[in-house]
């Protein structure tokens, strides 16, 4: 991308990526595997053009593998990874229109925050003069211009980060590859340089894909998100997306907190399904898409502030269980509740929107109301 | 009261350390000529150590020899440990256990077997017959595992992640390697040529057998005065080693500090 | 043993022994085949192994070959092949069944041994008053033990033939309260000779094990006084223990060393005691008998390496870090 193009881009907001953009990154059908464990099995993804897209998944399960053979820093067994269109299997690393914020930044200690940031275009022989100009501007958007001369040793956790951000844009990457960049930071600062990132995409419009295994992080972040778990994609989806209709039980639980129903059997009929559940007869409309059910059992998933606690003389109404409640843990905005139905223990949650309202107490019996739109039916 | 109690028995092993070293600047300064009893300070035999041509050719050669060996051992090691850290080559985890062989065997078994081999190519072969040359080859020889252990310890401990930072922005492997690399493992690369000065100003016994006739350095000299009665000139020459060693470590101690001013260490 | 690997698999790139893994190995993103690291290997590591091979590794087989061999005329060797010299050196000479060989290995061994011991008494209060140290003057109490080592061995054992000489102060302090024998000088004696030891190994010995001291987790030893044990016990069971490896890589380095030093014996012994170091220097220099001074230094290294070959056994894979 030439120098104007990027100096426009950081002064205009770019609009979201719209679904229809071209594809900046395409792998299809990676595998990876080390010493007999496989790191990735059978990955396939499409991130648009100017897209924040997040790799979300508990460690351990392939997604920085993944982040690292965009890098071209690990070669993966079998597949094939596109950017912007082109096959970069044989390109190495540093011939790669992407660049790496790193975990633990990687900034280099012998160089001041400055010379860092010139790095990259020192490799690629920019003229001095330019690489003073691009240095001094992108030093200004992440807001550490006044830092260029001090070391890394001398920069604060916070700090590092911008300079590991301000190093890799600098080079006016096509896509930027984002490793957990802000695991290494305590809560506070955490929340503030992930407005920061989230405003500083926008600006660029560049692809980011951003590897963490925080939650709310990708949450709050990404235009989409892919879950992973075990060198495997779970589901592909926005936060929405994921967070109301997981797909999968990994997903369902790995995103905020779930109950899990094991269901028997289960029918379809006009427009809706009828599940036997441990808490009995239960009722899910509008019919789920997905394929009829196979016979053997599938399971359900209510998010907890999805249930509803009723007092016990509301009747007998569609979907509610009657059920005792074992645990109250008020916590400020919302009031969580631990609730037995039979064997089963029910989670719910309720926001204390209104002052003075007791809500349940410990040892009551109350019904609980699983509506037939917040049940979801989920594929493994 | 404890406290106390280490205090003093650390303090006296100090004196123990120290108590040599004391002794023979003091009795540098000593007039007396058999060395052993105080007849008065007199600064003579500093002046006649200055005139001594044997001694000033054993210190031109101890200095050389330790110049050029460490020069050579530096690089040779240096390049062993960028080797043994990147890149693989059948039977390496052998060679890294070999590293400690010339660190580990007595001095004498390593000083014969030289001198045997010496021997052997110089009556076959007609070369490397004993003098400085086979003497700096010796010293090359156990100087090369000290520099490669202290270096491949540095680059052992250096951050993967940033040489493939530096990968991931442009840099090519021979960039990355001059760019981040080395001036990274620098440290590491002057604290090994320090050690194989150490080891070489230290040297004696490889040294003695592998110098031939009338190539002194200060340890050969100093063992032959000794053998043969103290002279006290040899006070004076080890008051004067005595001194540079500490000016040395001093002046190495300023340095760091210097360095790590400027040049802050991450830490972790 | 090896750092490449062990980063490598921080990475989770694998192990880089086996073939395929080796052909997808990364390094700096270049893909190197196996051609490729033996080539790179070849240029780095290649001069360094030439240089060790030739002037290390030929010479002591060149001394386990004539060791084998006959005594020559004027300090040569010549055929024909015999073990007489081991033989000899174990004590079966030419005169029948006689200790004095076999004692010279004894008398190096336990020198070793004691100066290991007598350096690891003096070595763990040194270590654990620098330890308790602010940080500040824990650098200068290190660089104060490190400096006599920059000091020639052979000036401080000389100096201390001064320091314990008949006339010395000490010495005479000593005959005056009655506790030497008058006129006869702590040196030469065993004593002088195990001081001069001590002196000249004793940093060796304190520095791994101050780098082990400062890893200490004192948390284990105020669980071990909590628990009821006392000074000993606590000892014994909270930090030796965690010292272990630092203390096993410094004996190692005063042992092999001590075993074999000779010059401190023979400047503060008086010269009589023949050690293992003296007695090859004499077959070499004085006596001319090569194949019987190269039989003695072969088994010098054969029980040095032993020596680390168990150490680096029972340290395990991390003896790199504790040796130096």
């Amino acid at each position: 991308m030439p120098m104007t193009e990027m100096a426009v881009a950081a002064r205009a907001p770019v609009p979201a990526p719209s679904s229809e953009g071209a594809l900046s990154v395409e792998v299809t059908d990676l595998f990876r595997r080390f010493d007999g464990t496989l790191a990735l099995q059978g990955v396939s993804l499409a991130i648009r053009d100017g897209e924040f897209f997040s790799l979300l998944g508990p460690s351990g399960c392939g997604k920085t593998t993944l982040l690292r053979i965009l890098a071209g820093l690990e070669r993966p067994d079998t597949g094939v990874v596109r950017i912007a269109g082109r096959d970069v299997r044989d390109l190495p690393a540093h011939r790669r229109p992407v660049n790496t914020v790193f975990q633990s930044y990687a900034l280099f200690p012998h160089l001041t925050v400055r010379h860092n940031v010139a790095f990259g275009l020192r490799m690629k022989r920019v003229p001095a003069a330019e690489i003073e100009a691009r240095v001094r501007r992108v030093l200004d958007l992440v807001r550490i211009a006044p830092l260029a001369d001090r070391k890394p040793a001398q920069l604060s956790g916070g700090q590092k980060q911008r300079v590991a951000v301000a190093r890799a844009l600098v080079n006016e990457p096509q896509v930027l590859l984002l490793d957990e960049p802000l695991s290494a930071l305590d809560l506070q600062l955490r929340r503030e340089l992930r407005v920061e990132l989230r405003t500083l995409q926008r600006r660029l419009g560049i692809t980011f894909v951003f590897v963490t295994h925080d939650q709310d992080e990708a949450l709050a972040l990404s235009d989409r998100i892919a879950v992973m778990c075990a060198g495997r994609i779970e589901q592909v989806a926005t936060a929405e997306g994921l967070y109301e209709r997981p797909r999968t039980r990994f997903v369902a639980e790995f995103l905020g907190s779930c109950n899990l129903l094991e269901t028997a059997v289960c029918q379809p009929r006009n427009g809706e399904w009828l599940v036997h559940s441990p808490l009995g007869e239960l009722r899910i409309r509008p019919a789920p898409t997905a394929a009829t059910p196979a016979s053997a059992g599938i399971a359900l998933a209510i998010r907890p502030e999805r249930v509803r606690l009723l007092a016990p003389a509301s009747g007998d109404a569609e979907n509610c269980v009657p059920a005792r409640v074992e645990q109250r843990m008020y916590s400020g905005a919302e009031t969580q509740y631990l609730l037995r139905a039979g064997d089963q223990m029910i989670k719910a949650c309720a926001l204390n929107a209104r002052a003075g309202d007791p809500g349940f107490r410990a040892g009551q019996e109350v019904i609980v109301h699983l509506p037939a739109d917040a049940l979801i039916v989920l594929e493994r | 009261m404890r406290r106390g109690w280490w205090h003093i028995l650390a303090t006296a092993l100090y004196l123990f350390l120290y108590a040599p070293m004391v002794v023979v600047v003091v009795y540098s300064f000593n007039a007396a000529h058999d060395g052993f009893i105080w007849r008065g300070f007199s600064t003579a035999w500093y002046r006649t150590l200055f005139a001594d041509p044997a001694v000033s050719l054993a210190v031109r050669n101890t200095v050389a020899l330790a110049v050029l060996s460490t020069a050579v051992s530096t690089c040779l090691g240096t390049m062993l440990a960028v080797g043994l850290t990147r890149y693989w080559f059948p039977g390496k985890r052998l060679v890294a256990w070999l590293i400690y062989v010339p660190v580990v065997i007595p001095d004498i078994v390593m000083a014969v077997a030289l001198f045997l081999f010496y021997s052997m190519v110089s009556r076959w072969l007609g070369l490397l017959r004993l003098g400085l040359g086979t003497m700096t080859i010796a010293h090359i020889t156990f100087q090369i595992p000290f520099v490669t252990i202290v270096v491949r310890a540095r680059l052992a401990g250096l951050d993967p992640a940033l040489e493939e930072a530096a990968h991931d922005l442009g840099a090519t492997p021979w960039q990355t390697f001059w760019r981040v690399t080395f001036p990274l493992a620098l440290p590491g690369v002057l604290a090994g040529a320090m050690l194989a000065v150490t080891v070489s100003l230290d040297d004696f016994i490889i040294s003695f057998f592998s110098a031939g006739a009338g190539n002194l350095t200060v340890p050969i000299l100093i063992y032959s005065q000794v053998k043969r009665g103290v002279t006290p000139e040899i006070n004076a020459l080890s008051a004067l080693i005595v001194a540079a060693s500490i000016a040395g470590t001093i002046g190495v101690t300023c340095l760091q500090r210097a360095r790590r001013a400027k040049d802050p260490e991450p830490q972790g | 043993m090896d750092e490449g690997e062990e980063s490598s698999k921080m990475h989770g790139k694998g192990d880089l022994r086996s073939e395929a893994h080796l052909a997808r190995h990364i390094r700096h993103g270049e893909r190197l085949t196996r051609a490729d690291h033996l080539w790179r290997s070849a240029l780095l590591s290649g001069p360094a192994m030439l240089w060790t091979t030739l002037f290390l590794l030929v010479p002591l087989v060149a001394i386990g070959v004539i060791s084998l061999l006959s005594k020559g005329i004027y300090g040569w060797f010549s055929p024909p092949f015999t073990l007489y010299s081991y033989l000899r050196f174990l004590g079966f000479g030419l005169l029948g069944f006689d200790l004095l060989y076999p004692m010279v290995i004894v008398r190096s061994i336990v020198l070793g041994a004691a100066t290991t011991l007598l350096c690891v008494l003096a070595a763990f209060p040194l270590a654990f008053f620098i330890s308790g140290l602010p940080s500040r003057r824990k650098h200068l109490a290190l660089t104060l033990v490190v400096i006599p080592l920059w000091t020639n061995m052979m000036i401080r054992t000389y100096a201390w033939q001064i320091l314990l000489g008949p006339q010395s102060g000490l010495s005479r302090l000593l005959v005056a309260a009655g506790l030497w024998p008058a006129g006869a000088g702590l040196y030469p004696s065993t004593m002088a000779v195990y001081v001069g030891m001590v002196c000249d190994f004793l940093p060796f010995l304190v520095l791994p094990l101050y780098a082990s001291v400062e890893k200490l987790d004192w948390i284990q030893v105020e669980a071990a006084r909590d628990l009821g044990a006392d000074a000993l016990q606590t000892f014994r069971h909270a930090i030796l223990p965690q010292v272990v490896p630092g203390l096993a890589a410094g004996c190692l380095l005063v042992f092999i060393p001590a075993s074999g030093q000779f010059v401190i014996p023979d400047l503060l012994g008086g010269g009589k005691t023949v050690m293992v170091g003296n007695l090859i220097q004499q077959q070499f220099l004085q006596s001319r008998d090569w194949p019987f001074g190269a039989a003695i230094a072969f088994v010098a290294m054969a029980l040095s390496m032993a020596g680390i070959w168990v150490y680096a056994r029972a340290a395990g894979a991390r003896a790199d870090q504790v040796i130096l």
